[in-house]
């Protein structure tokens, strides 16, 4: 069985397509797994034939492109009505991107701008002739896929790397296949009463976990952390006794956090990939966004809100192990930054100039920061390779944004060049002609400078 | 479907890797970039891609073919390790695919020639006659035996000639 998948282009330069072709004969590997129903920039599926397909038919739809007008809007809510998974590819569809400086003006002066006085604008008769007819309405302000739709999984980067493109695939096609364990039993299931670690007193997960297929054995000295995915008939009474015994640990181990971490990842089939933000994994969500869990209570018992199975056992005893892991500090989640996989050496941590990126030829081996010239290493995750720096002599851009838990790139960048530099403040606003471009060069979309609306009486 | 993860493999994994922190990949291609027998051998070892298949389950994709060194192109030099901007440990897994190969019997015979010709020997370089002679010319007195049977009921011990294949 081959998987559908569709590619959506909304308004974007096909650059992310690109880097995925980019693949060559390694896309050998993933095609023949791949039903292509939809992508514009290689074959020709008419969009008619789209909207044909029966709504959730298409397994994933890969969005590339910001939403600029309204027919990008109509296209990327029927992405959403069609597929399952909806996989925001590239800076554009998750921060943006350059297409979001547009943000810093108001339509009508973008539009006057694009098509009444630019120079490239050809003969006289022509020049001043606002395009109405045949051209979708231009919305107010640039949107990224996420102002109008869930995504599931962000990838970002301008253009993702390839070999990111080709794992998340990867990805998503290991969640495709053929469940291995047996949902219809549970581990517990045959385990006389009283013989389950579980009402031993330790942590163990078989209650509410599916067996293999060809019955692997309960081994009553280890405890049983979801190897075979969850069970559709947990065995009730031990998943309350395991509810009851973790609601009692007011602080888990290292051993028991180690323990509930390697069942939430094997259960859940959590991919352990870090140049994506994947929403169906907990673990990245409760550690970049941990406001983001709600928080309930199951009797006395407080939980986060974690809705996916369908059984409410299943999901209170998931949502009970997140909030342990968050009250006891143990979720201890490594991220990297740009900065982290450069190099270039760091000294002194500080800078007494600003230089523009053409004023001389920087040195390869000391950090651009220390250089005076502008990098936004820092604030940008990792995930790219840091080609820039470590390559090309160029510094980091950002174009890969933020890491989920920094809330503004630019802010961000403004505050570490306000702890580093040394000089007098005024030379820098001098030479920072375009801090908005600069500091939120791919991320201004969703940055909290937001854009510029103009008052309509004035 | 080329895409079914081994889950067993899934929780060997994590019991290596999931030890405290959370170590997520960011296939960000540093260990690729500093991995000498990447330089070496481009096209034919390349940890990120491993590390990738390790991660989804899928060790098959990580075993070598012919014209492939794969997981043994892994020198254990540790370079990578200490690259990795999240600290995952490599050379740790790779090993561990390496283990369940052998066991499995896929290793290919220049891996395990090596540990035959210990359990056969004693040693990972028997002497050789030319050697004993110009010992001999330089009036080195000649090399002490080491104890075969009792090298060798270690390592039948500790279960190598069974996962070698050759009993004895």
């Amino acid at each position: 069985m081959s998987a559908k998948v569709a590619f959506m282009q909304l308004s974007s330069c096909w650059g992310c397509h690109q880097s995925l072709l980019n693949a060559h004969l390694g896309l050998l590997k993933v095609l023949p797994e791949l039903e292509i129903v939809y992508w514009p920039a290689v074959v020709d599926f008419k969009l008619e034939s789209l909207k044909k397909r029966q709504d959730g038919e298409i397994i994933v739809g890969f969005i590339e492109g910001a939403i600029r007008n309204e027919q990008d809007r109509q296209n990327t809510l029927l992405m959403r009505k069609k597929c399952k998974i909806i996989v925001a590819l590239g800076a554009c569809a998750v921060h943006g991107s350059v297409l979001g400086l547009a943000n810093l003006y108001d339509k009508e002066d973008l539009l006057r701008r694009k098509f009444v006085e630019a120079d490239s604008i050809g003969s006289s008769d022509v020049k001043g002739t606002w395009p109405k007819e045949h051209v979708p309405e231009t919305t107010d302000r640039l949107m990224v896929v996420e102002d109008v739709i869930d995504v599931d999984l962000k990838l970002p980067g301008c253009p993702p790397r390839t070999s990111n493109i080709v794992s998340a695939v990867l990805y998503l096609l290991t969640l495709l296949a053929p469940p291995q364990g047996d949902p219809s039993k549970s581990v517990y299931d045959g385990v006389p009463k009283g013989e389950s670690l579980v009402e031993k007193g330790e942590l163990c997960f078989g209650s509410i976990c599916a067996p293999s297929k060809d019955g692997s054995v309960y081994n009553k000295h280890e405890p049983w952390l979801g190897t075979y995915g969850l069970t559709n008939k947990p065995d009730m009474d031990r998943a309350k006794k395991l509810f009851e015994l973790l609601s009692l640990k007011t602080k888990l181990t290292e051993e028991e956090a180690v323990k509930i971490k390697k069942f939430l990842m094997l259960a859940l089939n959590l991919p352990g990939f870090e140049f994506m933000y994947f929403k169906g994994d907990p673990l990245q969500v409760l550690a970049k966004r941990p406001e983001s869990i709600k928080e309930e209570k199951v009797g006395n018992t407080k939980i986060l809100v974690f809705k996916k199975t369908g059984i409410k056992i299943i999901d209170d005893i998931i949502g009970l192990c997140l909030l342990k892991l968050r009250d006891s500090n143990q979720l201890k989640f490594n991220q990297a930054t740009v900065c982290s996989t450069c190099e270039r050496k760091v000294v002194d941590k500080t800078t007494a100039e600003f230089k523009r990126d053409y004023a001389g030829i920087a040195d390869m081996n000391k950090c651009f920061l220390e250089q005076g010239y502008f990098c936004a290493g820092p604030a940008t995750k990792a995930g790219c390779g840091t080609i820039c720096p470590n390559r090309a002599n160029a510094p980091c851009l950002g174009c890969y944004g933020p890491q989920e838990n920094i809330k503004d790139q630019g802010a961000k960048m403004l505050s570490t060049f306000a702890s580093i530099f040394q000089g007098d403040p005024e030379v820098l606003k001098e030479k920072v002609l375009d801090p908005a471009g600069l500091f939120n060069r791919f991320t201004l979309a969703v940055s909290t400078l937001g854009g510029k609306i103009k008052d309509k009486e004035a | 479907m080329t895409f079914v993860p081994n889950l067993e493999f899934k929780k060997l994994l994590l019991d290596v890797h999931l030890r405290d922190e959370i170590k997520y990949c960011y296939q960000c291609n540093r260990c690729s970039d500093v991995c000498p027998v990447a330089a070496a051998a481009p096209g034919r070892y390349e940890p990120r891609t491993l590390i990738m298949a390790s991660f989804l389950g899928l060790p098959q994709l990580a075993l070598g073919s012919p014209d492939k060194f794969m997981i043994w192109g892994c020198q254990v030099c540790d370079t990578c390790d200490e690259i990795c901007p999240n600290h995952i440990e490599l050379t740790e897994i790779f090993t561990l695919i390496k283990n369940i190969a052998v066991q499995q019997g896929k290793a290919p015979d220049y891996y395990t020639s090596q540990a035959k010709t210990i359990l056969q020997f004693g040693k990972a370089i028997p002497m050789q006659p030319a050697i004993e002679r110009r010992r001999q010319k330089f009036g080195i007195p000649p090399e002490p035996k080491c104890n075969v049977d009792e090298i060798k009921a270690i390592l039948t011990e500790t279960k190598l000639s069974k996962k070698l294949n050759m009993e004895g």
